[in-house]
């Protein structure tokens, strides 16, 4: 049986009183695309914070291919790409520079580095003027494209994405969306986080829904239309709000008094 | 065309809300505000006190021409003020309330009351209450009291004015980015000036005849400025000339009229989509970074592995192009002008003057470099921190880079400074002071690189106001107070006591051999500090980004 591309045991994290991720049991095979969801402070970022190494866990284990993240933080930041929630970027640089510098950063040699990002950047359509711009004056969906490339330069074996799609264009994230399949194709495991459900159900391998800070659902999508008695017709709306609880009928009768 | 007073005073209470919440969570603001004010007040109040007993004490027409530079300056830095600090407050920026259906004399009234919560309003108060002094006696009274009301209209306008005139240059991050410069170098430079304009101011009166003094009147001028008729009313009201002051009285509204409507038609075109009277055109394609396309100067350290030469290349780039790290630099050019000023003002024979072991005090000014520039390297990192820590390079290269970039950023101004130092005092001890104070500084890194891994404090760095708002907690900050300085001298000491010794003996050879000595223990200090450094990162990563997260203002 092969190393699980990412695996955690009992992961949790509080803050002060607040459990913001409880005893997380879940694994993800290599090759898989994963995507991971759940509400508004379900606890997905502080999840994959942990499994990156920026967040520390209170209690639990963190392994990417087997390597725990929180012993041996070289090795396994070695294995990975990260595209994190807030991006996390070098304003003052330049998108070819801030790609070059990642890089180089992971250990790829100087010429390698510099084609690679020539490459990216006319894949992600930064090619040109906006790829000597500074960071600081890029749009939102740039900077987006910006930190996705500067997270698959070196070419990992696990890609985390913290919602990756999260105000972008239809353009910018179909360009998104192929080069992840790109990836997908290349054997490389994507965990990924989003509230967009349409490209998850589209993407994704398997899912897991967290809520509360809990893993509550995990499967392919037919896996869980079954555990949740629903039929062919289920999309992963239904199957979303299902697992976290949310009663469809009960929502409706919640009306505005002023509305009707 | 009455007021929606429910409205109003909602938009009153939000200028109050958001006056205050600039506070919360940020107590380090207060700080800086009290230390303004503590700074300013006193200034405030001798002006004050001084303008009133100008008023009483000075001969013939003087106490009126007084009253309208006072009512003129303060016009002045109201129209100056908001240039500089106009993101000091969210409630200053109109635009944010263009969305919701609001009369314009509703936007105006509450955009005037609004500056209540502006803490400088009441920086003017000083000075009113002393023309109220002054010249508020007897049946004037009603003028004065006319004038200055209309004074402080025309101050607190004219600033509104300006920001919706110039708000598209003000939101641009260029202008911010020279303004935070500009801001800082002139508040280092305050000293310099202040000389500077005293001579200037003597010079002039020196130069003045007696017959073009006795006609020199200011006011003559100043009046027909909106504050400066304000003050020609009140000169005019007190020698009895009534009809006089009420022309210049209606003369002054009718400038606070103009301005109103001007600034009016300001607001209707803002409403109306079609922006700002000027804003910064963009900047041209050429000027725009070319950056790393063609420019591959990382290969004069070809010798040097990828990853160090990268991260020293990034550290000088965000050295120059962060506008707060900027100043940094700048400053380190104009702490010798000042120093320099300092002696060139009070009159000295500079040149001819300076003693032979001023050489020796160079790693003084090496030293302060290096403590200002290296300190809290994590710290200037920003949001980017994280994408470097989710990277697996080797922590003590982050440290050995930034060691370069910094060292490498210091020697540009020290070594000018060192080189003017060797052509005034052309002697040994000028020479090894040089290379002691860049010694000194070396071994002192491997202190500030411990320490910005132990007591890691916030900046942050894309800031949108002017100056830097920092935090950390309460040890951090003791730390790097109480701890920082007398650390980093005792490390960056050992290297500077054989030249001290070579000097008082004045034995060339031990301050040779001292070096040598010296430069051995800089290096081999600052490698053994950034392998601990990185050990220490690396054991604390999550705590560092936790301390050193940026908020999301992006």
């Amino acid at each position: 049986m092969s190393v699980p591309a990412i695996e955690t045991v009992n992961l949790t994290r509080r803050f002060d009183k607040k459990t913001a991720v409880d005893q997380l049991n879940l694994t993800v095979s290599p090759g898989e695309f994963f995507g991971f969801l759940g509400p508004n402070g379900a606890g997905k970022s502080t999840t994959i914070n942990m499994l990156v190494g920026l967040l520390r866990p209170t209690s639990g284990i963190a392994r990417i291919n087997g390597i725990d993240i929180w012993q041996e933080p070289l090795a396994a930041k070695r294995q990975i790409g990260v595209m994190p929630e807030g991006l996390n970027l070098y304003q003052r640089l330049t998108a070819r520079e801030f790609i070059r510098f990642a890089g180089t950063m992971y250990g790829v040699p100087q010429q390698e580095v510099n084609r690679r990002a020539d490459e990216l950047l006319e894949l992600l359509d930064l090619k040109g003027d906006d790829a000597d711009k500074l960071i600081i004056d890029y749009s939102h969906g740039m900077r987006k494209k910006t930190a996705l490339a500067a997270a698959l330069v070196h070419g990992p074996s696990v890609l985390f994405l913290d919602e990756p799609f999260e105000g972008i264009d239809a353009v910018s994230g179909r360009a998104i969306r192929d080069v992840l399949q790109q990836l997908r194709n290349r054997g490389a495991t994507i965990f990924f986080s989003s509230h967009i459900l349409e490209v998850v159900e589209r993407l994704c391998t398997r899912v897991g829904v967290i809520a509360n800070g809990r893993l509550v659902a995990e499967g392919t999508i037919p896996e869980l239309r079954e555990r949740a008695q629903r039929g062919e017709a289920a999309t992963l709306e239904d199957l979303f709000l299902h697992a976290v609880g949310v009663d469809e009928e009960g929502a409706t009768e919640k009306r505005l008094s002023w509305l009707s | 065309m009455g007021f929606d007073r429910r409205r109003l005073k909602a938009l009153f209470y939000l200028r109050g809300r958001l006056t205050l919440r600039q506070f919360s969570g940020e107590q380090g603001r207060i700080v800086n505000v009290l230390v303004a004010v503590l700074f300013i007040l006193p200034l405030v109040l001798g002006a004050a006190v001084a303008t009133g007993i100008g008023y009483f004490q000075l001969p013939d027409r003087w106490p009126g021409e007084l009253l309208g530079v006072v009512l003129t300056v303060i016009w002045l830095i109201w129209l100056v003020f908001p240039i500089i600090f106009s993101s000091l407050n969210e409630g200053l920026d109109v635009t944010r309330l263009l969305v919701y259906p609001l009369p314009r004399r509703e936007l105006i009234a509450a955009i005037l009351l609004g500056t209540l919560f502006d803490y400088p309003t009441y920086l003017m108060l000083p000075l009113f209450v002393a023309i109220l002094v002054g010249w508020g006696g007897g049946l004037a009274l009603p003028v004065v009291l006319l004038a200055l009301a209309l004074s402080y209209i025309h101050a607190v306008l004219i600033g509104q004015f300006v920001i919706t005139a110039v708000g598209g240059v003000l939101q641009s991050r260029r202008f911010r980015d020279v303004a935070i410069v500009v801001a800082s170098l002139l508040g280092v430079s305050c000293y310099f000036i202040q000389m500077g304009s005293m001579r200037l101011l003597e010079n002039v009166v020196a130069s003045l005849s007696p017959e073009q003094a006795s006609a020199f009147s200011p006011l003559a001028a100043l009046q027909w400025l909106p504050t400066g008729a304000a003050a020609r009313a009140i000169e005019r009201a007190a020698s009895g000339y009534w009809g006089e002051s009420l022309f210049w009285l209606g003369y002054s509204t009718l400038w606070a009229a103009a301005i109103t409507w001007g600034w009016q038609r300001l607001l209707i075109r803002l409403t109306t989509g079609e922006g700002f009277l000027f804003s910064l055109p963009p900047r041209p394609e050429k000027q725009k970074m070319k950056a790393a396309s063609g420019v591959n100067w990382p290969r004069l350290f070809a010798w040097l592995p990828d990853d160090i030469v990268q991260l020293a290349y990034k550290e000088l780039r965000s050295l120059w192009r962060t506008p707060n790290r900027r100043v940094g630099v700048l400053q380190m050019f104009i702490m010798p002008l000042i120093m320099g000023g300092a002696f060139i003002f009070s009159g000295e024979e500079v040149a001819t003057e300076l003693p032979a072991w001023i050489g020796i005090g160079l790693p003084v000014y090496a030293l302060f470099n290096f403590w200002a520039l290296t300190q809290n390297m994590l710290g200037w990192e920003g949001s980017g921190l994280s994408a470097l820590l989710t990277t697996p390079v080797p922590r003590q290269r982050i440290f050995l880079a930034k060691g370069l970039a910094l060292t490498a950023a210091i020697c540009l101004p020290y070594l000018a400074v060192c080189v003017l130092v060797l052509f005034l005092a052309p002697n040994w001890q000028s020479v090894m002071g040089a290379l002691t104070g860049l010694i000194m500084g070396v071994a002192g890194m491997a202190v500030t690189a411990v320490f910005s891994v132990r007591f890691p404090m916030l900046i942050v760095v894309e800031n949108k106001q002017m100056g830097k708002r920092a935090g950390g907690g309460c040890q951090a900050s003791l730390a790097s107070l109480l701890l920082l300085p007398p650390i980093f001298g005792l490390v960056a000491l050992p290297p500077f006591l054989p030249l001290a010794l070579a000097f008082w003996l004045n034995l060339p050879w031990l301050g040779w051999v001292g070096l040598i000595v010296g430069g051995v223990y800089a290096g081999v200090v600052f490698w053994f500090g950034a392998q601990y450094a990185g050990r220490l990162l690396l054991q604390r990563e999550a705590e560092v980004i936790a301390t050193l997260r940026q908020p999301r203002d992006e």
